[in-house]
């Protein structure tokens, strides 16, 4: 053995390393691709266009999984078109702790909320936490609550935080108008009672729930919300001057038991002083909420279940909300949605976004987004940005240009997550295009934010 | 001379480097092994310390692996082995020079003190690389120990995000080929340095003072070439590039060439 150590020593020590390094590079050093793939539309061809589905779609009783990337427009044309969102860890968890379905709001870019529930004596109260992002300072909101839960909630406390709007029903419980926080006391599985819709008058540095002084509560309740029948909040937006709370009702056996799923989906607006102004409802059986969102006038409810289908609502603030109608998608090829890989991006038609592999990549790797017929629509050289983010990149620009080089559309990309957490973007249509570097079809260059 | 007699005489010479590589590896070996266990262990022992608040806190489920490797002081500990690394080559170099330490009077060393550098070089070369290799699987055994059941389902590809946004990891994986043949010439030049700047030392009859102060010269370019190429993010056309290599290639083979010429030059008197 020595004899064969003293005559091969180097030989075995050079094949060793060799084989490590090649292990050790080849596991570092994997490709991400992603697939870019067009649904199927059924239903009233006049709505696809206003139908805005963003985030990550949720399969039976499987936890969904938050994307690292995330594509909010494609045009039907094939090419991106607008607000592209490449995330980094430091995005991911920005998106993680907020409200994953409609990305960071101005406010939600300041801090994070969340709000947890305890009991005291024989009261629920409700505690909402508002953190900097910033500074890391704690602020806090209380508010007694008729809210009954079948969980142990003085021993444990129930937390419902923004991730839970990633896997669970409710996807956003709160809103700002001019600044003032309005929320809806999330009521999960089991609870009972009363939701409430609640505004926030002001913060307070102590957390002990019994500390607000009875002529200067942090919050009020604006308008209790019965469970009974199953009714369920699913989302609080504001509209204008007003509240839009998007709700369900979950249906019941014939024991008069809840059971899986909803039968009836309800949109009201509330005004300020938590006055009902207008509401409609709808029949409505799915199993899931995947997607709300509001853009504009137009409220989009994506529901799961035995069919994936979008629902629209148009919001007036005159006249009564009206319901459009729905839209069912049809996945092209799978039909169980595999959540860690599949997510859904929609502007003029609904695609999916098919993640093979999340590992990131070597530098000169591409992240290609492609249709089903195989045509790249784009290249992110996404180790770039990545590497950008480490360093506290600010002044990254992003252009795409078509396969014929011309220009397509540019935005900036604030790339300082390590700095503020605050992902991406400000857009910037009319720079200069100099000192390029392309890289296949896309092209990064620095340019000072002005 | 026949095909065959040239053969014959490129396999001797393939042999007697072998032989010689073998030599001069077998001299460094066990020095270079005990950095790499010590390196492993300490780095090891950094990361068990910077994780314990960590874990105290119940934040490493949040906490980007490139942070815990720049916290726990690696790349310090990658330099001092580096360091001990060329110390443990340029004593073995300088330990030649000792009586019956050396197996050269079995060749002659007038025509084949070519073969000789070469082989010390590479033998060094290895050894370095070894050690730099030690301290990549303890970064990645940490990665599994410590870090992967917290992070890999929230933060899926952790480790290779890390080994794209941490500046001393990209150092011990380069990122693209043109990184990686940077970094191997660099390799070499520090390996070249040290033995050269041996044999400047035991240059017989001469003052060493001006063969040592244009590798200080040397190393004061690589050096300032080095923040230029990792200094930035910005990516070099590739006529820079080009530049860039050719100038760490130029330093390398002038540097190599003097350790050659220093050995000969020895090796006839």
């Amino acid at each position: 053995m020595k004899k064969i150590l003293n005559r091969y020593g180097w030989t075995i020590t050079a094949l060793v390393m060799l084989t490590a390094m090649f292990l050790i590079f080849r596991g570092l050093r994997v490709d991400s691709e992603v697939r870019l793939t067009r649904m199927k539309e059924s239903g009233d061809a006049a709505l696809s266009g206003r139908i805005r589905i963003a985030g990550v779609l949720a399969s039976r009783g499987e936890q969904s999984f938050a994307q690292r990337i995330q594509i909010d427009a494609v045009h039907p044309d094939g090419l991106l078109s607008a607000d592209l969102t490449v995330m980094s860890d430091h995005a991911y968890h920005a998106l993680s702790f907020s409200h994953s379905h409609n990305l960071l709001d101005d406010h939600q870019a300041e801090a994070i909320y969340t709000i947890s529930a305890q009991t005291v004596g024989q009261q629920n109260h409700l505690t909402v936490i508002r953190r900097s992002w910033q500074t890391g300072r704690e602020t806090y909101a209380s508010l007694p609550v008729d809210l009954k839960s079948s969980l142990s909630l003085s021993a444990i406390g129930a937390r419902y935080d923004p991730w839970y709007a990633i896997n669970g029903d409710m996807k956003s419980a709160l809103a700002w108008i001019d600044d003032t926080l309005y929320g809806i006391v999330p009521a999960g599985e089991g609870d009972s009672g009363s939701s409430s819709l609640f505004r926030v008058n002001h913060w307070r540095t102590d957390r002990s729930v019994e500390t607000d002084p009875p002529n200067q509560p942090t919050s009020t309740e604006l308008a209790r919300l019965s469970l009974d029948q199953g009714w369920r909040p699913l989302a609080l937006f504001a509209y204008h001057q007003q509240l839009v709370l998007v709700s369900g009702t979950r249906q019941l056996d014939a024991a008069g038991q809840l059971a899986d799923g909803y039968s009836l989906l309800a949109v009201d607006l509330y005004d300020v002083s938590g006055q009902v102004m207008q509401h409609v409802d709808v029949d409505a059986s799915f199993y899931n909420i995947q997607s709300i969102t509001l853009n504009e006038d137009t409220l989009c409810v994506t529901t799961g279940g035995d069919e994936l289908a979008s629902r629209l609502f148009t919001l007036s603030l005159a006249g009564q909300p009206g319901y459009w109608g729905k839209i069912t998608l049809d996945e092209p090829e799978q039909t169980n949605l595999d959540p860690a890989r599949l997510a859904l991006v929609l502007d003029e038609h609904a695609y999916l976004l098919d993640v093979v592999r999340l590992h990131p990549i070597q530098s000169d790797d591409l992240l290609s987004v492609t249709y089903q017929d195989g045509y790249v629509l784009k290249d992110i050289p996404w180790p770039y940005l990545e590497n950008a983010a480490y360093r506290g990149r600010t002044d990254l620009r992003l252009t795409v240009v078509d396969p014929n080089g011309a220009q397509r559309y540019q935005v900036y990309l604030d790339c300082g997550l390590n700095d503020d957490l605050q992902p991406l973007l400000a857009v910037g249509p009319n720079a200069a295009q100099a000192d390029i570097r392309q890289i296949a079809n896309l092209v990064l260059e620095e340019a000072p934010l002005s | 001379m026949t095909l065959k007699k040239l053969s014959r005489s490129f396999i001797q010479r393939v042999g007697k480097l072998y032989y010689l590589i073998n030599h001069e590896y077998r001299l460094l070996q066990k020095q270079i092994l005990i950095v790499c266990l010590l390196e492993f262990v300490i780095g090891q022992v950094l990361f068990i310390v910077t994780l314990t608040p960590y874990n105290r806190e119940e934040k490493l489920l949040f906490a980007p692996f490139e942070q815990i490797v720049a916290q726990s002081g690696q790349s310090l500990l990658t330099i001092v082995s580096v360091g001990f690394a060329l110390l443990i080559i340029g004593l073995g170099v300088h330990q030649q020079f000792t009586p019956g330490k050396s197996i050269y009077r079995l060749y002659h060393l007038e025509t084949s003190a070519g073969i000789l550098y070469g082989a010390k070089l590479i033998a060094a070369f290895t050894g370095l690389l070894f050690v730099l290799l030690t301290q990549l699987v303890s970064i990645i055994v940490a990665w599994f120990l410590f870090f992967q059941s917290s992070a890999s389902d929230l933060i899926p590809g952790s480790l290779q995000l890390a080994f794209l946004r941490s500046a001393h990891l990209l150092l011990l994986v380069p990122a693209d080929t043109w990184h990686l043949a940077f970094q191997a010439v660099l390799l070499i030049l520090a390996v070249a340095c040290v033995i050269s700047s041996v044999l400047e030392l035991h240059k017989p009859g001469k003052s060493a003072f001006p063969g040592l102060a244009i590798m200080v010269a040397v190393i004061l370019v690589t050096a300032v070439l080095l923040r230029i190429v990792y200094g930035s993010l910005d990516e070099f056309n590739p006529a820079t590039r080009f530049f860039q290599l050719l100038v760490a290639t130029l330093l390398c083979g002038s540097v190599v060439l003097r350790g050659r010429h220093l050995l000969v030059e020895r090796a006839a008197c």
